[in-house]
């Protein structure tokens, strides 16, 4: 994914840091035993909220205490892998696995050439994944054909394109054993999530995108053919994209949550707020988190 | 009913502000104007229901400071039929109201004549599946094309009125609307210019 749900560093406080530290570190923890050391590489703050959220529904069980590559010596305190983080885990392998398809498909075969090989790499770990998770694969293979239907059509709507992720993103509540109330307020939560994430790569994007000549719907949206957006357009894009944040933090707030309620709250409220204004003010990327 | 003190979110001994100022608080959370046109209105309305039960049995069933017993809570919007598709209106209009929006969204793309009525029933369903950029392109189009419909002037002013409680949760990190998009721009000039670029050209 895209490593843009991150939280803003200023509005945690030390307790709620090491919480979310936690959870990064146990789905680190869970690729590794799932799916070998070197998956952890895979690992990106998006999928960490996502865990995050998820293993909110259940009680707290205790960390454990490890050495990894980076923490050689003082080690860190890691949530022990469980239901949620191994479902996080296959995710973050499929999601992956499947950017890097796009990835070839968009790029020359020589720039392509590192994401063939991790495409060589990955697939016995994306099959073994998708083995785990049939529907959530399913459900990512047809709305990706969709959404190079969308490409191919230069659709210049930018809610169908968005629809295709929102819609990927919002499988994964089918793939928990909420009940029926918090499962439907879930898929509604990550519909949003999924919609933001994507249009607020679509605005990083913009940029190179346009300079490659590559698909990007926001271009489209606003006829750019090489400029750059407008303040209305700015405005516009800002209102859409707050739009999709307040279905998230009206979504969160009926959430019925027994722990880690601060921590997702502040992500919600502060950091992805922060996020959007970075990305719609800043000429250059903000991307950040660590993803492929 | 659960104890309203645990649905406040208050200790029993807090005193009737701390009551009023837990209470005010949710109120606005769980406001039906940060659900309209949400799919999960209803449960939030359920749960304005219980936080104004709890209010009020905890207030000794005085009225809560939303006036009325009630408390905050909204009329569902009545759909009128318009214009000369009458009838398909109307059908289109009860299946919105019955949250069939596939259903309605099928109907209406199979209407060629696109009126005011037609923008508006089209903005309202595309809301509601949360396509809010070309939502709001045809709620203007139907204000536009009919500007002293009430109804479509609201809806309109539900949607821009919508982000108000998220932007300005919390305080300072947000806002950027009019006045505040302009200062995070020139600060972000600022920044730009420091690490030397330059975000807006003449200044």
């Amino acid at each position: 994914m895209f490593g843009y749900v991150r939280p803003l560093k200023s509005k945690f406080t030390g307790d709620e840091e090491a919480r979310f530290k936690c959870v990064y570190c146990g789905l680190c923890y869970a690729l590794g035993k799932r799916y070998g050391k070197l998956t952890r590489l895979i690992l990106n703050y998006d999928l960490a909220f996502m865990a995050l959220l998820l293993g909110a529904f259940k009680e707290d069980s205790g960390n454990n205490h490890t050495r990894c590559p980076a923490k050689p010596f003082k080690g860190s305190d890691y949530r022990p892998p469980d239901e949620t983080l191994s479902l996080c885990a296959d995710l973050s392998v499929i999601l992956t696995y499947h950017k890097l398809l796009d990835e070839i498909e968009d790029e020359s075969f020589v720039k392509s050439l590192s994401a063939r090989f991790l495409k060589l790499w990955m697939r016995p770990k994306y099959r073994k994944a998708a083995g785990y998770r049939p529907d959530f694969d399913k459900t990512v293979r047809l709305r990706l054909l969709a959404l190079s239907e969308i490409e191919k059509e230069k659709n210049d709507s930018i809610d169908k394109a968005a629809d295709t992720f929102a819609e990927i993103l919002s499988a994964a509540a089918c793939e928990t054993d909420f009940s029926e109330k918090n499962s439907r307020i879930l898929t509604h939560f990550l519909y949003h999530l999924g919609r933001w994430i994507y249009l607020v790569d679509a605005v990083n994007d913009l940029e190179d995108d346009m300079k490659k000549k590559r698909y990007n719907p926001v271009a489209l949206r606003y006829s750019l053919s090489g400029r750059a957006l407008s303040g209305d357009e700015r405005r516009e894009l800002l209102f859409t994209l707050e739009n999709s944040l307040s279905n998230i933090a009206g979504a969160f707030e009926l959430l019925e949550l027994s722990r880690d309620r601060d921590v997702l709250s502040d992500i919600i409220y502060f950091g992805l707020k922060a996020v959007t204004l970075q990305i719609l003010t800043a000429r250059k990327g903000a991307k950040n988190g660590r993803s492929l | 009913m659960d104890d309203p003190y645990k649905v406040l979110g208050v200790s029993r001994d807090a005193t009737e502000e701390e009551i009023k100022k837990a209470y005010r608080e949710l109120a606005r959370k769980y406001h039906p104007d940060n659900y309209h046109n949400n799919p999960l209105a209803d449960l939030a309305e359920e749960k304005m229901k219980e936080i104004n039960e709890a209010y009020n049995a905890i207030s000794g069933g005085g009225s809560g400071p939303a006036g009325s017993s009630g408390g905050y809570g909204r009329n569902q919007q009545s759909y009128r039929q318009d214009g000369s598709y009458g009838n398909i209106y109307s059908q289109i209009r009860s299946y919105i109201s019955m949250g069939n929006i596939a259903q309605a969204e099928a109907l209406l793309r199979s209407v060629s004549d696109h009126d005011a009525e037609w923008e508006f029933l089209m903005g309202t369903v595309l809301y509601r599946k949360g396509w809010f950029d070309e939502a709001k392109r045809h709620l203007e189009a139907a204000c536009s094309m009919n500007p002293n419909n009430m109804e479509y002037r609201n809806a309109l002013n539900n949607m821009l009125r919508m982000n108000e409680t998220y932007r300005t949760y919390g305080g300072p990190v947000s806002g950027m609307n009019g006045c505040d998009c302009c200062m995070n721009l020139l600060c972000a000039d600022c920044c730009c210019e420091m690490m030397g670029g330059d975000l807006i050209r003449c200044c």
